[in-house]
């Protein structure tokens, strides 16, 4: 379907399709999930110069 | 004990929703972004996104917001003093803002290059460089910055996202190299696929 004819409610759930079919964890992420690794690396005592990957498993180093 | 968070970006999308995080454990929030817009390819964060974000954090705990550019070093220094005079210091400063512009590397513009790493590089620098005396005053500091799974490989299209976050990456080891003497720490987060603006 073009862009143009798709409402909001249609792209988010296309949006979610692509994502689920795509990433290992099935699902896209959400910013609960960015909070969460957020506060985790702001509490974490002897963890540093890490990058860490919030993606259900679509980036894995 | 509650601790100071000072998060860049916060009126939206992945920055709001780590200051509602940072809320729920307990910890004080100041919530730093654009007072209105600023010019780019798409919507910025308004200040009617920063009233929204206030009133709905308020209901989780000590919360306020102020004005940000971070491409700004006297806009970044402000952000900074007034996270301080609210909350007393600082202690985590998450480097949230960015911005992001897609295209074919043949057509893609100057401007949007420039603009691309002066919001996601430049703006960790000096954000970074504002906070460290109040992060250095603090006995239990850290700073999280946030890259994304475009700063760990490469996607069509998106050079100059890219190689702002692969930056970011870069930054954030050098950094905590450099500061883990003093007790910093200094970490990356990497978001995958979140649908939201930016």
């Amino acid at each position: 379907m073009p862009a143009n004819t798709a409402d909001a409610a249609d792209q988010q759930q296309q949006f979610e399709e692509a994502m689920a079919a795509m990433i290992p964890m099935g699902r896209p992420q959400t910013v609960e999930d960015m909070g969460q690794a957020a506060v985790y690396l702001a509490n974490a005592v002897n963890v540093t110069g890490v990058s860490l990957s919030v993606a259900g498993g679509y980036e894995m180093n | 004990m509650p601790r100071t968070i000072l998060i860049t970006g916060g009126a939206r999308g992945i920055g709001r929703g780590i200051a509602r995080a940072f809320l729920a454990n307990g910890d004080q929030v100041m919530i730093a972004d654009l007072p209105d817009g600023g010019k780019w390819n798409y919507e910025l964060a308004s200040t009617s996104d920063r009233q929204e974000a206030l009133a709905e954090a308020e209901s989780l705990g000590e919360v306020a917001a102020t004005d940000l550019d971070v491409t700004d070093k006297a806009s970044c220094e402000a952000a900074v003093q007034a996270t301080v005079s609210r909350f007393g210091g600082l202690d985590v400063l998450v480097n949230n803002a960015g911005v992001l512009q897609s295209g074919p590397i043949e057509d893609f513009s100057e401007r949007d290059w420039e603009r691309v790493f002066a919001v996601n590089v430049k703006g960790v620098f000096l954000m970074t460089q504002a906070a460290l005396p109040a992060l250095k005053a603090s006995s239990d500091a850290a700073i999280v910055n946030t890259a994304s799974i475009a700063g760990k490989r490469g996607f069509r299209n998106l050079a100059a996202y890219c190689g702002s976050k692969f930056a970011v990456v870069g930054i954030t080891q050098a950094l905590a190299a450099e500061l883990a003497p003093t007790g910093i720490r200094v970490n990356a987060l990497c978001p995958g696929m979140v649908g939201t603006a930016m």
